[in-house]
């Protein structure tokens, strides 16, 4: 029996990729609709941050003393990143509880739920991109070769990010108390991630900061931005979090893919 | 390969986690309706919807259910479908589905009627080159002219059950599933939407629907099975 729910497991993830023509649609029908009817649509959510971004950079550039030509592009970089992060995470809970009808009434692969909701955030991530284009261009930055890694380090973001969805989504669906402590922590994970102050702030007991691997997603994926030394030790930390995070995906939808639809 | 359904001692269990767990005076006050409610040390409270099922159906059949509410007939489609495996017990569908338990399912009242159509079609597994043959057929059938163009909320109800009906019964299956004889619009609709239906019913191997009516079942079905509280009566 077990192999049997382990070869469903193994079908679930990769037909779920194989739909790529269903998960599109509805994670750009999702974009639409979130913005139908208004004139900038999408751009609105590019048009926010790019007023965040500015707003905080000036006043915490001053706050932490910091050069403006320095900490705006890292605010850009930080905030854009973040944005994705946390919203896949906290949309992770509820993935299969918001996809209840379609659950109920059609079969289909449940990684497709997943995929659907990264596509949307990978969607409103390219919008808000703009914002960290315009503050590049703006003061110069030159991130040299380093740029041919930012792909890889938002593929490895992604490729996380269904892992997590696979995760938190199937505790959501039998715990609906975990949307609110995800809630809770993505909050706190906002404020001990080096977003909006930097790390080399911080003198000593710099191994506290390190051990937060949040730390290391964001190094790679500003590093691919900003330039700078290559964090090789980062990339580690992100791949051996992606090999564990989707290790533990597996063994809880080979457990657990079947009870879904019953906890809906 | 012929189509085929069989079911050997299909058992559903839900869980039930806020339900309070049974005292005796909730013992005594049995209610009549619905899956048997038991609760086991540990276990917490469930409900067998569904309790030593045995059926087959072969090509060429179509078979009618019928019990109170809560006697366990749409759960049995819903298994038919995927999306419950059951419990215990096994289930072997042979041939392609087409589940007609909820047509306006993934409906985007935002989302013009033609966006519609792609987003249902895709939900039910179809290519985008399929759907695009089937579009200048749905269109007409609905009746809904330019306005399947327009946005879905821009619809009357009516309109929206004639698009709904138009997609889901466009689609070509093994198995057919449905939950009541779907009936919509106003009355030159109905007879038409009869008649599509009909001819659909006609060119699919098996059909598996759940009914109240003794009348449509007699006219539909060529055996009926009866279910009481998630069991075959």
């Amino acid at each position: 029996m077990r192999s049997v729910r382990v070869l469903k497991a193994v079908e679930d993830i990769r037909n779920s990729f194989l739909s790529y023509p269903l998960w599109l649609s509805l994670g750009w029908q999702d974009v639409k609709q979130r913005y139908r009817r208004s004139a900038l649509g999408p751009f609105w959510i590019t048009l926010s941050l790019g007023v965040t971004v500015v707003m905080m950079g000036v006043l915490y550039a001053k706050l932490f003393k910091q050069d403006i030509r320095f900490y705006l592009p890292y605010l850009a970089t930080g905030m854009v990143i973040w944005s994705l992060i946390s919203t896949m995470i906290n949309e992770s809970a509820t993935v299969f509880i918001q996809a209840e009808g379609i659950i109920k009434q059609i079969p289909m692969p449940f990684g497709i739920h997943v995929l659907r909701m990264i596509w949307r955030n990978v969607i409103i991530f390219f919008h808000n991109m703009l914002v960290v284009l315009a503050v590049m261009v703006f003061f110069r930055v030159n991130p040299g070769w380093n740029i041919f890694l930012f792909p890889f380090a938002v593929f490895l973001i992604v490729l996380n990010g269904y892992g997590v969805g696979i995760l938190l989504g199937i505790l959501g669906t039998r715990f609906r108390d975990i949307v609110q402590i995800v809630a809770s922590i993505v909050q706190i994970l906002f404020f001990v991630t080096p977003v909006m102050w930097t790390a080399s702030s911080i003198k000593n007991k710099i191994w506290i900061i390190q051990s937060n691997p949040l730390f290391h997603v964001f190094n790679i994926a500003r590093n691919g931005l900003l330039g700078g030394a290559i964090p090789w030790h980062s990339w580690g930390v992100v791949l051996l979090m992606t090999v564990l995070g989707w290790g533990l995906a597996f063994r809880m939808l080979v457990r657990y893919r079947a009870r879904i639809a019953y906890w809906l | 390969m012929s189509t085929y359904i069989k079911a050997e001692n299909v058992c559903v269990d839900f869980p039930i986690f806020n339900a309070p767990h049974r005292s005796f005076k909730k013992n005594l006050l049995r209610v009549a309706t619905g899956g048997r409610i038991s609760s086991e040390a540990g276990k917490g409270v469930s409900i067998r919807a569904l309790d030593a099922i045995d059926f087959e159906v072969r090509e060429g059949e179509r078979l009618g259910l019928t019990g109170h509410n809560g006697s366990g007939k749409s759960t049995l489609l819903r298994v038919l479908a995927g999306v419950y495996e059951p419990t215990t017990g096994t289930i072997v569908v042979r041939g392609r589905i087409a589940s007609l338990l909820d047509i306006s399912i993934g409906m985007d009242f935002e989302a013009s009627g033609l966006e519609n159509i792609y987003l249902r079609g895709l939900l039910m597994g179809l290519p985008r080159q399929v759907i695009r043959s089937k579009i200048d057929e749905i269109t007409v059938f609905s009746e809904l002219g330019d306005y399947i163009e327009m946005p879905v909320r821009t619809y009357s109800s009516g309109m929206v059950m004639r698009l709904a009906f138009s997609i889901a019964t466009s689609i070509e299956a093994d198995i057919l599933l449905m939950d009541e004889w779907l009936s919509v619009g106003d009355a030159d609709f109905v007879k038409k939407a009869e008649d599509k239906l009909k001819s659909l019913i006609s060119r699919t191997p098996i059909l598996v629907m759940a009914s109240h009516s003794p009348e449509i079942l007699k006219e539909v079905c060529t055996k009926v099975m009866r279910l009481e509280g998630g069991r075959v009566s």
